[in-house]
């Protein structure tokens, strides 16, 4: 009975989960063709799916791959890229209170912007205790597994297509970060940032090892979040 | 080998930041820091972009390029609210088009 119930729980997770799933199919395969296309090999590809499982840093990554940044200055970038996470993790501490601190570090390796907000919404019109852990899950392991074989189509397309590399498929990177970067502009803080962060980075292109894109992100972000009056509602 | 440490070096940074709240259990965020994680991933993606936009344009004849004018009309579809899958197909499929005519 109790297991019926839990297992409910998963399957109304992944449930709620499937527009999430299906609007990241497109980005899951397109990293898997950008990876050989900027020349990073297809078990690197694999692996930062698999184990790193974060859509937008893995971009980044291979972004700042394709132009030679070293390794240091990647991980760096994609700790301040994950530093939002951390909002994440924090709202989850009252929902995931019941569960034993292990469970909760293996569970966080889950938590990607999707099945927050899932679960988020979910939490909030009512989720018993009891159903949360099979309900995150649901919705955490049907994004990963959908996550895996988009990667895994991404790269066999990329491989598969003959002159796939004339396409210019680099600049689709320049187009879904563009894309991306949307709906961030709805609060005005976010366009000074963007615009403020555009220009110091092309004015600083030619620092040693690409220090100019953490430079210009780090100043950039340091002075949009002072100008408070542009976005006077927003409290997080 | 390189390879290895960046992915390993990725995992800390990833699910690092995603357990830490429940490792350190008393862990408080200052409200300025707050702010500044809010407007990072904009930056971090628009200066991603500069580069790969802006070079074509200053060696050549023209600034008018196609990647500049696909950049341009992906940030036109993104003000119309476009849904993200096809602000990434128009621009492409904009970019393809512009490289055959210019």
């Amino acid at each position: 009975m109790k297991s019926t119930q839990q297992f409910r729980a998963f399957g109304q997770g992944a449930l709620d989960s499937l527009p999430m799933v299906l609007a990241a199919i497109p980005f899951g395969i397109l990293f898997g063709v950008l990876a050989p296309a900027n020349a990073i090999a297809g078990w690197v590809a694999v692996a930062f799916s698999a184990l790193v499982f974060a859509g937008s840093s893995q971009y980044v990554a291979i972004g700042l791959l394709a132009t030679g940044t070293p390794a240091v200055l990647i991980v760096l970038t994609t700790f301040i890229v994950n530093l939002r996470h951390l909002l994440y993790a924090l709202g989850m501490l009252v929902p995931l209170q019941h569960v034993a601190k292990r469970s909760k570090i293996g569970l966080s390796f889950l938590l990607t912007d999707e099945t927050y907000v899932t679960f988020n919404q979910r939490y909030l019109s009512g989720l018993r205790e009891a159903d949360r852990v099979p309900y995150y899950l649901g919705s955490g392991l049907f994004m990963y597994s959908n996550w895996q074989i988009c990667t895994w189509i991404g790269l066999w397309a990329g491989s598969s297509l003959e002159g796939i590399e004339q396409l210019g498929l680099e600049f689709a990177m320049v187009t879904a970060f563009l894309a991306m970067m949307m709906p961030m502009f709805r609060h005005r803080k976010n366009i000074v940032s963007a615009m403020l962060a555009f220009t110091l980075a092309w004015f600083t292109r030619s620092w040693p090892h690409k220090t100019g894109i953490v430079f210009s992100v780090v100043v950039a972000a340091l002075i949009a979040a002072q100008l408070d009056r542009l976005d006077p509602d927003i409290t997080s | 080998m390189t390879e290895v440490l960046l992915i390993l070096g990725m995992i800390a940074v990833t699910w690092g930041v995603r357990a830490a709240p429940f490792v350190l259990s008393n862990l408080v965020l200052s409200p300025r820091l707050l702010k500044f994680l809010n407007v990072v991933p904009a930056a971090v993606l628009a200066a991603l972009v500069a580069e790969p936009i802006l070079t074509p344009s200053v060696g050549a004849a023209s600034p008018l390029q196609p990647e500049l004018l696909a950049a341009l009309i992906c940030l036109l579809l993104g003000l119309m609210r476009a849904p993200m899958l096809v602000t990434v197909i128009v621009g492409m499929g904009s970019f393809w088009l512009l490289r055959l005519f210019l």
